[in-house]
């Protein structure tokens, strides 16, 4: 896996609701650019409800390949290619690179 | 990455979100009334509001609509002619909400300056939670009297709201701290005591013109049935004399544009308008005798 993303943390700021194997989250930090909230299901609420602040990408790829037994490189991929989309979005951080204890770097619009 | 839209259920909550963020992004304090405020209390069996009400000073209103516009969020577009009738609140919409937002910069019932009221509502205030958002809502016993005048202002129209004044009556009689809490805001906020409690005795009145002229207008309004003749009645007695038959005029017979913008389901056909008009009118008619009555009741109530 290259450019692995370390510890997952979830900006703090974040409006979230979930229920019954979906998620719906709002990035009040970033509303006037987005608006709406997102809305997770299936295979990306299940790499959202592993961001826990302790969990790294690989950590999340091992248990995603261990729960449903598919080729661990279509995993990886699918996986960082989300986490990616999350980290540009502002809706993680690289809690690693943030320098805190688990909480995001304050967001600056 | 895709926003979808969400649930009613879920968008109300979330947009309770959106109220605090922009109130803390302009600087501003708002208060979020009825619905959430209303479960917190337990003064109703909780239940999913239809939109987000929010009081807001009215020297704070630009600000605070500002930083909803910078989220994306418009004022809905009524007709001229509805906005001055309504008065009350001004519906704000998002294309990508399943959920309005009713701001509010003055309470109907609430006769006091609308900055007076909103700081004695403020100094009061509790707080709840809206999914991880602390949201500022009005005391126990302000929002059960706004729930009250929310009752009053159109008890005629839907059985539900005259439910929710008859809680509040009956928590009048078996709660003594709510009455002295209720009647002491009735005074400051220069409230109704007689229409909120369904008693006779009613605390000194104001002389500020226009907590008058506020009072007067929301008695031809709850006195005459709480109507949109009601409502249409008493604007056009608070427009001069040589307004009234313009006004008259475009209270009877709106303007297809006029109309459309209030009733958004009327066909394109010019058949559509002529029928929407003459039911509007029919409407309007089985409303007159009530509105009228209430008109003249408010009209002797205040000598």
């Amino acid at each position: 896996m290259t450019n692995a993303i370390g510890r997952l943390v979830r900006e703090p700021s974040l409006q979230v609701l979930e229920a019954g194997g979906t998620v719906a989250l709002l990035n009040v930090s970033r509303l006037a650019e987005q608006q709406s909230p997102y809305v997770f299901e299936g295979p990306s609420f299940e790499i959202w409800t592993r961001i826990d602040g302790t969990r790294t990408e690989e950590h999340i790829v091992d248990e995603l390949v261990e729960a449903y037994g598919a080729p661990r490189e279509q995993i990886a991929h699918d996986v960082h290619e989300f986490l990616s989309e999350l980290l540009r979005l502002g809706l993680i951080v690289n809690g690693d690179e943030s320098g805190g204890e688990g909480e995001a770097a304050p967001h600056i619009d | 990455m895709e926003s979808l839209r969400l649930e009613h259920s879920a968008a109300v909550l979330f947009v309770h979100a959106v109220v605090v963020e922009a109130a803390r992004r302009a600087n501003v304090d708002v208060l979020v009334v009825k619905g959430l405020a209303a479960d917190y209390h337990r003064l109703r069996k909780p239940t999913v509001s239809a939109d987000v009400d929010v009081l807001c000073p009215p020297a704070s209103l630009a600000a605070f609509e500002s930083a909803l516009s910078d989220f994306g969020w418009h004022p809905r577009s009524v007709s001229r002619l509805y906005a001055a009738t309504a008065n009350h609140a001004e519906t704000w919409v998002h294309d990508a909400w399943p959920c309005d937002i009713d701001l509010h910069s003055r309470f109907p019932g609430i006769h006091a300056e609308p900055q007076r009221a909103f700081d004695i509502l403020w100094r009061d205030r509790a707080e709840t939670m809206a999914l991880q958002t602390v949201v500022p809502i009005p005391s126990y016993d302000a929002s059960a009297l706004i729930m009250a005048l929310h009752g009053i202002r159109s008890k005629g129209a839907e059985a539900s709201r005259a439910a929710e004044l008859a809680v509040v009556r009956r928590l009048l009689t078996a709660d003594p701290a709510l009455r002295r809490g209720i009647a002491r805001l009735c005074v400051e906020l220069e409230v109704s005591w007689p229409a909120v409690s369904g008693e006779r005795a009613e605390p000194g009145r104001s002389t500020d013109s226009s907590a008058i002229a506020s009072r007067q207008s929301w008695d031809r309004r709850v006195l005459g049935g709480g109507s949109p003749t009601a409502y249409g009645l008493d604007y056009m007695l608070t427009v001069p004399w040589r307004q009234r038959p313009r006004v008259l005029l475009a209270l009877l017979w709106p303007t297809a544009e006029e109309l459309r913008l209030n009733y958004p389901e009327v066909g394109p056909s010019r058949r559509a308008v002529h029928q929407a008009r003459l039911a509007r009118l029919l409407r309007g008619l089985r409303d007159l005798p009530r509105a009228t009555v209430g008109a003249l009741r408010a009209r002797v109530r205040r000598r």
